[in-house]
């Protein structure tokens, strides 16, 4: 493939990109960064619910599609080969998290003076915002009280939007079972948010 | 009174072609699987006017069902509305020290 001008990478698909970069253009990677740093963020935070863990697994993701660049095959679609290295990580820090088990996996005590998170949408009234970020927090400590299997499946496709195909491929499963545990995941979670809705009754 | 007619099939009587489009639909044995496909086409709202017949014919056998079907719509809405986390500012300059270091 010939090098083209820098101008013309942009308008690329993710897969040339990949195939330019391993033909040395740098400025192609750094486009595959732009493009999937947001998304690997609101991905991986699904995982970590800290901060600075999650810059890590985002930072570690990209280091090593820099590094296994020459393993990638055009036959695999750019975005599956990168989220399924971002979710193996995710798993092995979330097992670690787990032996460790004096960490929360809900909130990490030490993140309480770290940066905010960045949303998207800021252009909400104060009530709203309010009862927006109570409903937020109800769902994704939810979402952590999933079964790991369903939530992979469930963050994958209600918050990344891949298809089901694509989830098939990254966790390394069925389509018929992909299809079940989002299924059941999602049913799971509505009981654990009922859970959260009853009245103690201490 | 009317008669239908249907050529190809032979059917001279409306309620023998009534009877043989909806009784084999009606018994329909749903696997796990078509129920799961089901209901993701609806929380999906990704219904075809067939997946729409499909669906109805699963309420009839198994109304319990519906509320699998709410629920799944439900939780998918409030899941994509949930506000997009972005990389904090800096990432691209943080992850190029890094990739210098350490490549």
């Amino acid at each position: 493939m010939k090098a083209i001008s820098a101008a013309k990478l942009y308008n690329l698909t993710d897969e040339d990109l990949m195939e330019q970069f391993q033909n040395g253009t740098i400025h192609a990677f750094n486009i595959l960064v732009s493009r999937y740093k947001d998304r690997l963020h609101n991905f991986l935070y699904r995982y970590t619910h800290n901060h600075e863990d999650c810059e890590d697994l985002v930072q570690e993701t990209f280091l090593r599609v820099h590094r296994s660049r020459h393993s990638y095959e055009r036959i695999a679609k750019f975005s599956t080969w990168m989220y399924t290295i971002a979710l193996n990580l995710a798993k092995s820090l979330y097992k670690k998290k787990q032996r460790m088990q004096k960490v929360s996996i809900h909130e990490d005590p030490d993140d309480s003076e770290s940066r905010e998170m960045v949303f998207e949408d800021s252009n909400v009234l104060q009530d709203e915002h309010l009862h927006q970020k109570l409903c937020v927090k109800e769902l994704e400590k939810a979402l952590m009280e999933l079964n790991e299997e369903f939530r992979e499946a469930i963050v994958l496709r209600d918050i990344q939007e891949l298809t089901y195909e694509e989830i098939a491929e990254i966790t390394g499963t069925a389509m018929g079972t992909v299809k079940s545990r989002i299924n059941r995941g999602r049913q799971q979670l509505q009981e654990i948010l009922n859970d959260y809705m009853k009245p103690e009754t201490k | 009174m009317w008669v239908l007619e249907v050529k190809g099939f032979g059917y001279t009587n409306p309620d023998s072609l009534k009877i043989s489009l909806l009784k084999p639909m009606y018994s329909h044995q749903f696997t796990e699987e078509t129920i799961d496909d089901i209901i993701l086409q609806y929380s999906d709202e990704s219904f075809s006017f067939r997946d729409a017949i499909w669906f109805e014919v699963l309420l009839k056998q198994k109304p319990e069902y519906y509320k699998v079907a709410q629920t799944n719509r439900e939780i998918r809405n409030s899941l994509q509305s949930l506000p997009k986390l972005k990389a904090a500012p800096g990432f691209e300059a943080r992850l190029a020290m890094r990739i210098e270091s350490e490549c």
